[in-house]
């Protein structure tokens, strides 16, 4: 530097520096041409489409009820409370730390812990945080009132909407409707098999939004575009709720009882193959699937496979009256055990009869007959006879995961094969495959689809899909079903079934007791699954049933453990539906039936049954009440009849004024 | 320098006019920005008060003077108050409920209602430290180092205050410190090579901490491509663009720009010109850079008249910390610049700043006032300055 630094030098400096200045604010005006005008386009469409938020939502999922307009699951639209924690701060309080105030808050209305909270919210990386799915309405007021406090709201919080499944029958049909899992997905029953159906309606709302979701005040450009509106749908069950729910009770004794490991249970209508009731064990509360084991949302009574056992007997006597080489009259010997080959067959209690008619094999379930009966039709008669009844495939049920169980092919079949065949064993089927061959026998040789959905309307009124009563094949001649019947009558009203039975009704079954299989191939040491299936009335069926029960501690024959849940769901059930004791007549209307019922019916003042206070109920005088009405009155008290005879009551036990708890028995004798 | 300036009738006037232009701009950009907020018309109000405070700042520094606040007597306590207060923002930070930490970074002093942000003092300080210090040594003619001797006493320390403000964490309003006391070296003579080591050493370590810790070069990715990482660092970059491009050539309705409602952040401190730019387009940032330019080109008309070591010192410096930081910001918020947190001077919402910042033009103004009676003397006869001579005797040295 040349002599002294002057203020003139540092101005030159100065002047310097100021150009660069200047130089800066042009360059800005280029970046700004840039900016605005060459990349112009492209930025205006980033800002819209982060303005314009395109969410896809579900209106909510179609509702689904039994055969009378019950509801069994319905959708409501619910608030999800989502956080943003880097918004969560004053900009006017800036001591304010609300992260904590938000936790500290919301803790105990949401019934997580302080810290989990402040854990979430103090992850400021975290744009997007699900606090709480579809909050229920009284939690969402709370936590509304919290967060939109006038005085000191809470930011960085706001709502999305999510539709949330109610059952409200609670855990009643749970494995026939499933449940609905993440984003609106049917998982399991009918929730999954018409998921198509049942999923709601696609809204796609597109509007300008700011950061948060919320939409701009003022703006015009919301659209709420409802695609493909038909779709949410209702779908009707053919289950009927009352019969539905006496069986879930039934089975709920049944295993609480027998301490099975699991049970299913179907009632049908035989000469439709409507599905009445359908139970399966475990179980489970829809609401609160995640609760429960994944066990428990399998329908058993579609899904499992296991051996029949004597159930399989009536089966095979038909499929010897259709080839021509049985008459129910035909005597066979039984010796109490018989040989085949190297395999050895013993009857249950290792007992021989000498010569019996055939329908006695089927009363006394004697196997030794069943198996001179089965070798006579030989493998490939057996087989096809079993195919002809439906098994080996699926029955076509709109439940998802059925099952088409097991059968030999004829060619592969041992002589001893054939034998444990023809008792019901060596062949794996699955509950539903059971009962709709029963069905055959009880409505006269049709084999039925048996369905579940009634039909289902669109929002719009319009029936998209009936079901219908859908014959896959005679099966039989409706001679050879009479004969059945009239064996499987004499099973319960003198037979092996005797436990079934229910005074004043003709009932008409067979049991089942088969060791069970093994997940791993083989038989299960020890264990067996019991079961019983049959149809009431036995001339003029109006209800087929089937019960299974998967493991019994204890006892474990088809009729000490499966005859009494039919005979006690049954006797239920007819009460409920005033099907008269030994009255075929009309039956096939149940409306007609009841009317008829009313129209017969002296004038009788129907007394009231009250709760009271201490939780008791007090018993009313039934004289000269019917069945029907009994059974009303008792299970709006929450109580349960034990009848006696059939007609009109004559006679109580306790006497009326009695006050006795919840679900006591109260008997009731009819004449 | 007392002539006509453009279209004013002096440099003061122009400055006055284009101060209170940029201030009403600013205001109803702060409003724009914020209305969106619960408190829609807080944000204005307390603009306005800022206004307020900022407007009797100037009237006060203009009053006592741009020689008396030089004086080390009045500089050095407010020196050590200011920093007193960075030494207790870095202690007690987040911990006492008067030196809160927002989003990590404890940067205020809060009293009353009041938040104050001594690191914009800083700015200030340091130029009129090195004003001070520096136009002394200037009279004396004596040499100016960065470093050795008593004439690197206000980098020094300027330096220790710049190092605490960068702990807050605020690389902005350090760099903006440190550049502006190296601004003032270089104008009273330091030797050129010497400071731009400072730069040069500054790269250095930057180098060096991108290789210690790779992530840094995210940052330095996500400033030269932005949408490379849209959600992550390069966000506000990102929306910043986003705002400033979408509003083309006149920008949208007023009121619409809707950068603001949440998607920006910073939307009326830092990033105050995206929002400008949006709802005002090409049209009105040209617009409002003129304005500044204007600004600039009264501060300069002033500055090249001024015959005092300490008053060329301060004025050039006081040039520097409004229009500097203006280019600096636009420069930011355009994303030549990476995101540092520099304000636009009058435009960006804050008391401090603004205090700072009309405080500079008020000692700028009493730096003309002083100097444009000199003028006027120079130019009299001996006459006329006889005849008026009583007036000034006691008048502008007293």
């Amino acid at each position: 530097m040349r002599g002294p630094f002057t203020i003139k030098d540092g101005k030159k400096r100065g002047g310097f520096m100021l150009m660069l200045i200047f130089m800066m604010f042009a360059i800005v005006v280029l970046r700004l041409v840039w900016i605005q005008f060459v990349r112009g386009e492209e930025l205006k469409a980033r800002l819209d489409n982060q303005l314009v938020s395109k969410e896809r939502r579900y209106t909510p999922r179609g509702r689904i009820l039994d055969r009378n307009g019950d509801e069994l699951a319905v959708s409501v639209i619910c608030k999800t409370l989502i956080a943003d924690p880097k918004m969560m701060y004053s900009e006017r309080n800036p001591n304010r730390n609300c992260r904590l105030e938000a936790a500290e808050k919301l803790a105990p209305i949401l019934k997580i812990s302080k810290e989990e909270l402040l854990k979430d919210f103090s992850d400021t990386e975290r744009r997007y945080l699900r606090v709480v799915r579809a909050m229920d309405q009284d939690v969402y007021k709370k936590v509304d009132a919290v967060i939109n406090d006038d005085k000191n709201p809470l930011p960085g919080f706001y709502y999305e909407e999510e539709s949330k499944r109610y059952y409200t029958k609670k855990g009643v049909a749970a494995q026939v409707l499933g449940f609905v899992g993440d984003q609106d997905k049917g998982v399991y029953g009918i929730e999954a098999k018409f998921d198509s159906i049942l999923r709601g309606a696609e809204v796609r709302r597109s509007m300008k939004t700011d950061r948060g979701g919320s939409q701009i005040y003022g703006d015009g450009s919301e659209k709420n575009d409802r695609v493909d509106a038909t779709k949410l749908s209702t779908i009707y069950l053919t289950i009927d709720s009352k019969i539905q729910y006496v069986l879930e009770e039934a089975m709920d004794e049944a295993v609480a009882s027998t301490n099975a490991r699991g049970a299913a249970a179907i009632i049908m209508d035989p000469h439709t193959g409507e599905v009445l009731g359908m139970v399966s064990r475990p179980t489970f509360d829809p609401n609160d699937y995640g609760e429960y084991s994944q066990e428990s949302w399998v329908n058993k009574a579609v899904t499992m496979i296991y051996e029949p056992g004597s159930v399989f007997k009536p089966i095979v006597g038909c499929m010897g009256m259709k080839y021509g080489i049985l008459n129910p009259d035909r005597s066979f010997y039984d010796a109490g055990r018989i040989a085949i080959d190297d395999r050895v067959i013993n009857n249950w209690d290792g007992e021989g009869m000498g010569w019996v008619p055939f329908s006695d094999a089927i009363k006394y379930s004697i196997n030794t007959v069943m198996v001179q009966l089965g070798m006579e039709l030989g493998a490939k008669r057996i087989i096809e006879g079993s195919k002809n009844f439906g098994f080996g495939s699926e029955t076509g049920i709109d439940l998802p995961g059925e099952e088409s169980g097991i059968l030999y092919e004829a060619k592969n079949m041992w002589r001893p094969d054939i034998a444990t065949m023809s008792i019901g064993q060596g062949i794996a089927v699955t509950p539903i495959q059971v009962l709709r061959a029963i069905c055959a026998i009880a409505n006269g040789g049709e084999l039925l689809k048996p369905y579940i959905v009634q039909k289902i309307v669109a929002p719009n009124g319009d029936i998209i899909r009936e079901g219908k009563k859908e014959v896959v094949r005679n099966a039989i001649t409706p001679e050879i079903a009479s004969q059945m019947r009239k064996m499987m009558e004499a099973v319960v009203a003198d037979g092996g079934g005797k436990r079934a039975g229910i005074k004043g009704y003709r009932i008409a079954g067979k049991t089942g007791t088969a060791q069970r299989l093994a997940e791993g191939g083989g038989y299960a040491e020890g264990q067996y699954i019991a079961s019983f299936v049959g149809f009431v009335p036995a001339d003029k069926p109006q209800y087929a049933m089937l019960v299974m029960v998967d493991t019994p501690r204890g006892a474990f024959y088809g009729s000490q453990v499966a005859a009494p849940i039919f005979r006690d769901t049954l006797q239920q059930v007819l009460v409920a539906k005033g099907i008269q004791p030994s009255s075929s007549e009309g039956l096939r209307s149940l409306d007609h039936a009841s009317s008829l019922g009313t129209a017969k019916k002296k004038a009788v003042k129907i007394p009231q049954i009250v709760t009271l206070p201490n939780g008791k109920v007090k018993i009313p005088d039934f004289k000269n009440l019917d069945m029907r009405n009994v059974q009303e009155l008792l299970q709006r008290g929450h109580l349960k009849l034990k009848p006696y005879g059939s007609g009109e009551a004559y006679k109580q036990n306790p006497l009326p004024g009695t006050e006795m708890d919840e679900n006591s028995i109260v008997e009731v004798w009819f004449n | 320098m007392n002539q006509k300036f453009l279209f004013f009738d002096n440099p003061k006037q122009c400055i006055y006019t284009m101060v209170f232009v940029i201030m009403i701009i600013g205001g109803i950009n702060v409003f724009s920005a914020t209305f969106v907020n619960k408190a829609s018309y807080g944000f204005l109000i307390r603009y306005a008060v800022f206004s307020c405070v900022g407007l009797v700042a100037m009237l006060l520094a203009k009053k006592i003077g741009y020689r008396k606040v030089l004086k080390p007597g009045f500089l050095m306590p407010v020196f050590w108050i200011t920093m007193a207060s960075l030494v207790a923002i870095q202690l007690l930070g987040g911990k006492i409920s008067f030196i809160p930490s927002i989003n990590g970074a404890a940067r205020w002093i809060s009293l009353g209602g009041v938040s104050l942000q001594p690191s914009e003092f800083s700015k200030l300080l340091g130029v009129l430290l090195c004003a001070s210090f520096l136009g002394n040594r200037m009279d004396k003619g004596r040499k100016i180092n960065l470093l050795q001797g008593p004439s690197g006493r206000p980098f020094i320390l300027m330096a220790i205050q710049a190092g605490l403000i960068l702990k807050q964490p605020d690389m902005g309003t350090m760099s903006i410190v440190m550049a502006l006391v190296l601004c003032m070296y270089i104008l009273a003579g330091v030797n050129t090579k010497k400071v731009f080591m400072i730069p040069a050493a500054a790269l250095a370590l930057a180098v060096l901490a991108v290789i210690i810790a790779p992530y840094r070069l995210n940052r330095i990715k996500t400033w030269i491509d932005p949408f490379s990482d849209p959600l992550g660092n390069g966000y506000q970059m990102c929306q910043s663009l986003i705002a400033i491009g979408s509003g083309g050539l006149t920008g949208m309705e007023w009121g619409q720009g809707v950068g603001k409602f949440w998607y920006l952040p910073e939307a009326h401190t830092d990033f105050a010109f995206a929002i400008f730019c949006q709802e005002n387009g090409f049209l009105g940032a040209v617009v409002l850079i003129l304005a500044y330019s204007i600004l600039a080109m009264a501060f300069i008309r002033v500055c090249r008249d001024v015959k005092d070591s300490k008053a060329f010192l301060l004025s050039y410096g006081i040039t520097f910390l409004v229009i500097g930081q203006a280019a600096a910001n636009m420069c930011m918020v355009t994303g030549i610049f990476p995101v540092i947190g520099v304000p636009l001077p009058f435009i960006s919402y804050g008391g401090s700043s603004m205090a700072v910042t009309m405080a500079a033009i008020g000692l700028f103004i009493s730096i003309y006032n002083e100097e444009s009676y000199a003028n006027k003397i120079d130019s009299m006869t001996p006459e006329e300055r006889r005849e008026n001579i009583h007036v000034y005797r006691g008048g502008w040295h007293s």
